[in-house]
Formats: C-alpha cells, sequence, structure tokens
C-alpha cells in the first residue's frame, strides 16, 4: 500500500512541476501559414487528406477528442475540427483561440453500403418529412443552443429495443455522440433514435476508430455509418450516402496566447476537482467499471482458451511425426513473431472480417492464438526437463503412456512451468490494454473517453494504471499460492 | 476452373493489390518511413534498456537495502503496468511539457519498461553462476570487479542470450503500439494505407511479414554473437 501513495505522490509532483508550453508568437490565417508547424488533425479524415497536400506541415493524426489536450500539453501547435465541435466544447472559455475557419466546407450524411438501397431510402424519407414538418429546426436549433435540456431528453427516449437490427458504427466526438451517465447522447444519436423509432428499426451503435470505418462497413461489421462524415467523392465511390443532415467547415485553433487562466486553486482543490470530474460528474465511474469488467472478461476467457491452445500446440509439436511437429513448429514461430497488436488486427479486418462476431469475441481469439503459441513452448519446456528415464519407469511398471503422463510426467513438469507461466500471464493481462485499437470499449478504452471528455489526463490515467497494478499484483500472488502448494505436497 | 486459372486470378490481384495499395501516391514511402521509425525506436531502445538493464542489476544486487529497494520496487511497478498505459503516462503527464519528441518518448518509455526485464535477466544470469566461481577467484587474489568482468560475465553472457534474446523480440514486437500517441511506425503506417484504400488484407499481411523479418534477422544476430561467445566454437 505505501508504495502506492508513493507512487501517486511523484507522479503528482511530475504533473504540478510541468509548466504550460508557450504560445505560438503569431496566429496563422491561412493554411500556408501552417507550414513549418505541428498540426493535429482527425487520422484519415478530410483535413488529414487536404494538409498532406502541403510540404513541410508536421501532421499529428489523432482522435478529435484528444486534439485540445495535445495542444494544450505542446504537443501540437495547431489543430483542425469542425467549428460545430469547437463551439459545442467550449474550447474558448478554456484558453483557445480560432485562428481561422471556412476550410473545407461540406455537408455530413448517413453511409450506407453501396447495395443497401432500401435502409438508404428510408433514411431519406424520414429526412424530408422532418424538413417538412419543421422538427429538423427544432433538432438543430435544441441541441446547438440549449444542449443540457437535449440531453436530458434524449435520456428519456431511448433507442428502440424492437425492429429490424442495424449496427452502426460511431466515433465519440461531443456534441455528435458521447457518453453521459453511461449512455450514448448526443445530436448524431438522437437524430438516428428518431430515425429508428419512427421507421421500425432497432440500432446497435458500435464504437469504430474513425480510419476503420468505412473498412468496417464493407466488411459488414456494421450497417451504417453515423459519424458526422463528410461526403467527398472518394468516399462516394465507396459508400452509399444519404442525404446531408449537417452542414459545416472545418476550423483551425490554437493556444489563445492573451488568456490567463484564473489563479489556480490549491493541490487539494484540484484533485478534489479531477477526482469529481472523472468518476463522479455523469457518473463516469460507470464507464469505468463496464470497462474493467471487458478486461476481466477478455482475460480470463483468453487465458483458458491459451491452455487449452497451448496444450494442444505442446502435444502436436512433441508427436514423433517429423511432418506434424515441424508444420506446429512453422506456425508456433510465425505467431511468435508477429506483433500480437497487427495478429488481433488481422484477426478483426481480414479473418473475422465477414462474420458478424463482436469485437470481444474476436479479442479473446487473438490472444488465445498469440498466448497460445508462448504457453505451447512453456508447457514443452516443462515438459522435456522431465528425464526419460521417468518415462521408462512408468513404462517397466506397466502404466500406459497416458498414465505415465497423467500421474508421473505431468505433475513434476507442472512444477516447472507455474513460475514462468506466472510471468506470462501477467502479460496478457497487460497486453489486453490494446484492444481499444480494434474498437472494443475495455479499461484503457475507457480511461481515453473520460480523458478526451474532461480534458484532464492526470487522473484517468493514474487511476487506470492503479487498477492494472492491482489486477496484476492479484493474479501473480494467486499463482505464487499455487506454485507454493505445488511444492508443498512434494 | 483449372489450377492455372486460379493462379493467374491471385496473380492479378495481387497485383492490383500492390499497385492500389504501394505503388498509388508513392505509399510504399510510407510504409518504408514507417519501417525507419520502427527500426529507429527499437534499436535505441534495446541500446538503453540494455544499460538500464545493467544499472538496475547493479542497484539490485548492491548490499545497500535503499537501494535494492528502489530497484525492487522499479521492477515490480514496470512489471505490472501495461507498457501502453506507461506511454501514455510519459506522453500526456510526466514528459508531456518536457521539449522531447514523440519518437524520444516512445524509446524512453520502451528503455524504462524493458530495462526493468532485462535486469532481471541479468541477475538470474549472475545468480545462476557457481558461488564457487566467486571464492575461486577471490582466492587467486582478485578483487570483486575482476571476478565479475573476468570470471563471472562470460559465463553468466552465454547463460543470459537466449532469454535476453526472447525479450528483445519482444521489445521490437511491442513497437507497434506507438500508433497510439499518433507515431508514424510500420504498423501505423499499414493503418493509414488502409483508411485510404479500404483494403485490409495486403498492408496487414505486409506489415506482419515484415515484423515476421525484423524478428528473425534479430534472432540469428543473437545467434550468430552466441556461437562466438561459445568457447569451443572459437577458434584457437
Amino acid at each position: 500500500m505505501r508504495s502506492v501513495r508513493t507512487l501517486l505522490l511523484l507522479s503528482l509532483l511530475l504533473s504540478a512541476c510541468s509548466g504550460k508550453p508557450s504560445a505560438p508568437d503569431a496566429m496563422p490565417t491561412c493554411l500556408e501559414d501552417l507550414v513549418g508547424h505541428t498540426v493535429a488533425v482527425a487520422g484519415g479524415g478530410s483535413t488529414d487528406l487536404l494538409l498532406s497536400q502541403y510540404e513541410g506541415i508536421d501532421l499529428m493524426r489523432i482522435s478529435i477528442g484528444d486534439m485540445p489536450l495535445a495542444v494544450k500539453s505542446g504537443r501540437a501547435e495547431f489543430a483542425m475540427m469542425q467549428e460545430v465541435q469547437y463551439d459545442a466544447n467550449q474550447l474558448d472559455a478554456q484558453g483557445f483561440r480560432k485562428c481561422f475557419d471556412g476550410i473545407l466546407p461540406g455537408v455530413s450524411a448517413v453511409a450506407f453500403r453501396k447495395d443497401d438501397v432500401r435502409t438508404c431510402e428510408d433514411f431519406n424519407h424520414f429526412l424530408r418529412e422532418m424538413r417538412a414538418s419543421g422538427e429538423y429546426d427544432r433538432w438543430y436549433q435544441s441541441w446547438i443552443h440549449q444542449l443540457d435540456s437535449m440531453v436530458v431528453e434524449t435520456e428519456k427516449l431511448p433507442a428502440p429495443r424492437t425492429g429490424k437490427k442495424i449496427t452502426v458504427g460511431i466515433t465519440l466526438v461531443f456534441p455528435f455522440i458521447f457518453y453521459r451517465n453511461d449512455a450514448l447522447s448526443g445530436m448524431e444519436v438522437d437524430l438516428f433514435n428518431r430515425f429508428c423509432r419512427s421507421k421500425g428499426y432497432c440500432p446497435e451503435y458500435s464504437i469504430v476508430q474513425f480510419p476503420a470505418l468505412i473498412p468496417s462497413l464493407n466488411t459488414n461489421k456494421i450497417d451504417a455509418i453515423l459519424s458526422h462524415i463528410l461526403v467527398t467523392p472518394e468516399r462516394a465511390r465507396q459508400v452509399l450516402f444519404s442525404d446531408d443532415y449537417l452542414e459545416g467547415s472545418q476550423c483551425c485553433f490554437g493556444l489563445n496566447p492573451e488568456w490567463e487562466s484564473a489563479a489556480g486553486p490549491g493541490l487539494p482543490d484540484r484533485i478534489k476537482g479531477s477526482f469529481r470530474k472523472t468518476l463522479v460528474e455523469e457518473d463516469r465511474w460507470k464507464l469505468l467499471a463496464d470497462g474493467l469488467v471487458v478486461t476481466l472478461e477478455i482475460s480470463l476467457f483468453s487465458l483458458l482458451l491459451a491452455i487449452v491452445v497451448g496444450a494442444l500446440l505442446c502435444f502436436l509439436r512433441m508427436r514423433p511425426n517429423a511432418a506434424v511437429s515441424g508444420a506446429t513448429r512453422v506456425l508456433v514461430d510465425t505467431v511468435r513473431g508477429i506483433p500480437v497488436l497487427v495478429i488481433l488486427m488481422i484477426m478483426f479486418y481480414v479473418i473475422f472480417a465477414k462474420m458478424h462476431l463482436s469485437g470481444v469475441t474476436v479479442a479473446i481469439f487473438s490472444f488465445a492464438l498469440f498466448y497460445g503459441a508462448y504457453f505451447s513452448e512453456v508447457f514443452r519446456t516443462g515438459m522435456l526437463s522431465v528425464g526419460r528415464g521417468q518415462w521408462e519407469a512408468g513404462a517397466a511398471l506397466g502404466l500406459g503412456k497416458f498414465q505415465v503422463f497423467r500421474l508421473i510426467a505431468f505433475p513434476q513438469a507442472l512444477k516447472r512451468i507455474v513460475p514462468v507461466f506466472k510471468g506470462e500471464v501477467i502479460s496478457l493481462i497487460k497486453s489486453t490494454s490494446i484492444v481499444g485499437y480494434v474498437a472494443v470499449l475495455d479499461l484503457t478504452c475507457a480511461g481515453d473517453i473520460i480523458r478526451t471528455r474532461t480534458l484532464d489526463a492526470f487522473f484517468p490515467l493514474i487511476l487506470v494504471s492503479l487498477i492494472y497494478i492491482i489486477l496484476s499484483t492479484l493474479s501473480g500472488s494467486l499463482l505464487n499460492a499455487l506454485d507454493r502448494h505445488l511444492n508443498a505436497s512434494r | 476452373m483449372t489450377a492455372v486459372h486460379i493462379i493467374h486470378e491471385l496473380l492479378a490481384g495481387l497485383r492490383e493489390s500492390v499497385v492500389s495499395n504501394l505503388l498509388t501516391e508513392d505509399r510504399w514511402k510510407m510504409m518504408v518511413e514507417g519501417l525507419g521509425v520502427t527500426l529507429e525506436i527499437s534499436l535505441f531502445s534495446l541500446f538503453f534498456a540494455t544499460l538500464a538493464g545493467a544499472l538496475l542489476c547493479a542497484l539490485r544486487m548492491s548490499r545497500s537495502r535503499v537501494f535494492q529497494g528502489v530497484a525492487r520496487f522499479y521492477i515490480g511497478l514496470m512489471r505490472s503496468l501495461p507498457l501502453l498505459l506507461l506511454l501514455l503516462v510519459l506522453f500526456y503527464l510526466v514528459l508531456a511539457s518536457s521539449g522531447l519528441g514523440k519518437t524520444q518518448i516512445a524509446i524512453v518509455c520502451f528503455s524504462l519498461y524493458f530495462g526493468a526485464y532485462i535486469s532481471e535477466i541479468f541477475r538470474s544470469g549472475i545468480e545462476g553462476v557457481d558461488k564457487g566461481q566467486w571464492e575461486a577467484g577471490a582466492a587467486l587474489g582478485m578483487g570483486e570487479g575482476l571476478v565479475l568482468r573476468k570470471i563471472v560475465l562470460p559465463q553468466m553472457l552465454l547463460r543470459v542470450l537466449p532469454v535476453y534474446k526472447n525479450q528483445m523480440t519482444a521489445l521490437i514486437k511491442a513497437t507497434s503500439i506507438v500508433g497510439y500517441v499518433s507515431i508514424m511506425d510500420l504498423t501505423k503506417a499499414s493503418d493509414v494505407i488502409r483508411a485510404r484504400t479500404f483494403d485490409a488484407f495486403f498492408p496487414l499481411l505486409l506489415t506482419a511479414l515484415v515484423y515476421l523479418l525484423l524478428s528473425w534477422l534479430f534472432g540469428l544476430a543473437v545467434d550468430l554473437l552466441e556461437k562466438r561467445l561459445t568457447p569451443k566454437s572459437r577458434t584457437r
């Protein structure tokens, strides 16, 4: 416990010491002025494509939610997001300033698969009705001017639970789509829920990273993209766009050089405020709790499956048949030579692309395969450490091969396996933190969502780190206990 | 459909993939630059992690209780914290306004993290050398440093190399997560290409192959070193 406190204190000190970076001298007024600067853009987005054409702009491809934090911490000098987003986030009040706007004026629409004309027609019909009845104007104006009351209204009218199922790929960006009280809210979610209610659909929202949206749509992972996605000719070749429901343009912003933060409250108050913002407000602790459950789920199931896979691979690898053992060896070495992240992406985008499997299931399979390969080697070393004499002695006693394995070889091997196994189990638990890459909302990802909403990096990160430390320590001591138990029964 | 037909079609598909994923807009340059970044991070981290590992090992095995405690705490911390979280903490908190570039922060992160693992490998290697070796050295009138350098280290090195190789291969592969903080490494480059071409298969497969090649080459290099260190194979 003392070590935990020391860690907390240390990081507090460090974060308190980090000063504010100085703002650049002259504010840019057009795209050419950005040359020679670091600019944050949404990776794979339209601003990414636009700025890629300029030589000398250092592009930083991040999610839109991370932009204010990146600019504040000085990682990027400027960033680009839609004006609506800038206004709704009230970034002016947080020390930012728009440099120039009106970039890439365009319209957003819902994207469907090319052959999914029917759903698209349904949506267009709904939109026409909405515009004709004046409901559209009410929807737009209320979200821009009375956001809080709209959020409450959206909560009262949750998404329909009956009707034709439709999986909708979304990215979390305030004010279009965001988490509030552990439920999805935002102007786009509200619009789509209205559509589903009126046309008899049952939406299921699935968070997908922006660059992965269109590939996910075309590989049937999702049926529609609802992500304030701009209509561009290149995208229109890949997907079927509905009529547009929003128009706007991008703006470029940076730190406001004249902005003086009000004399900050003392450290205890800051911690208290940070705590409240991260956990209490909008019931954000529920997000973390959900994320923790997902992390535990993936860890536990992939661990069990990996043990099975590992045992199987170990069995095949130790066959006397050279072809079988050779093929297994190639498989194991190949899997071990590829980063688990790349394996996860191959599983998600290529192998299971056509199947309707949840991200969690794909993650479990990926970790089971990757760690299964590692486990098989651990098991094999354990088995090899049992001397030949033991097998021969067993055979001499008239035991069958399986009996020798069960009664003599395995108990001895187990004692040698457990200490190494412990390290592998902990690294499995830790490496599940990367599943956010394929849009699984785990503990790390929950921390990310909170971070981008509160613009406070400190508390979510430290909290999530602490939870992981506790998880690893617990599983470590569990396996230590097993180790002791095995050695005591010698 | 004959087999020739199928092969023909496969080749045509492959050619199309190569053109759209690598040749259009000079996308292969993105992959090459990404590979450069991956190599840069890997090599520097390899070096610094080994250095940090040696230092930590010295602390961990020193006689001072304080040093031992500090090293043990640090190693325990690194072993229980996910690498990605460490990267995020360094990126957004600790080194947020340090003036270090993104790539440099990544190098610091991997060195800190893998240094802890390496130090334990070194320690178990040194402890694996029989106590009698130290005593024999002392009996010959050698100082502790001399015994370590002339007698213990050469024996420990051979013991340690296979595990060291595994850990360092893990480091190379682990660098694939740096895309999370918007560093354009090999994995992220394939990500960006995928976002533009909407083709998942080819970029990912190519990336996997490159990592496989990297791991294999690195393993080969260490094996070569191992062979040179083995006394039996040395030419006299």
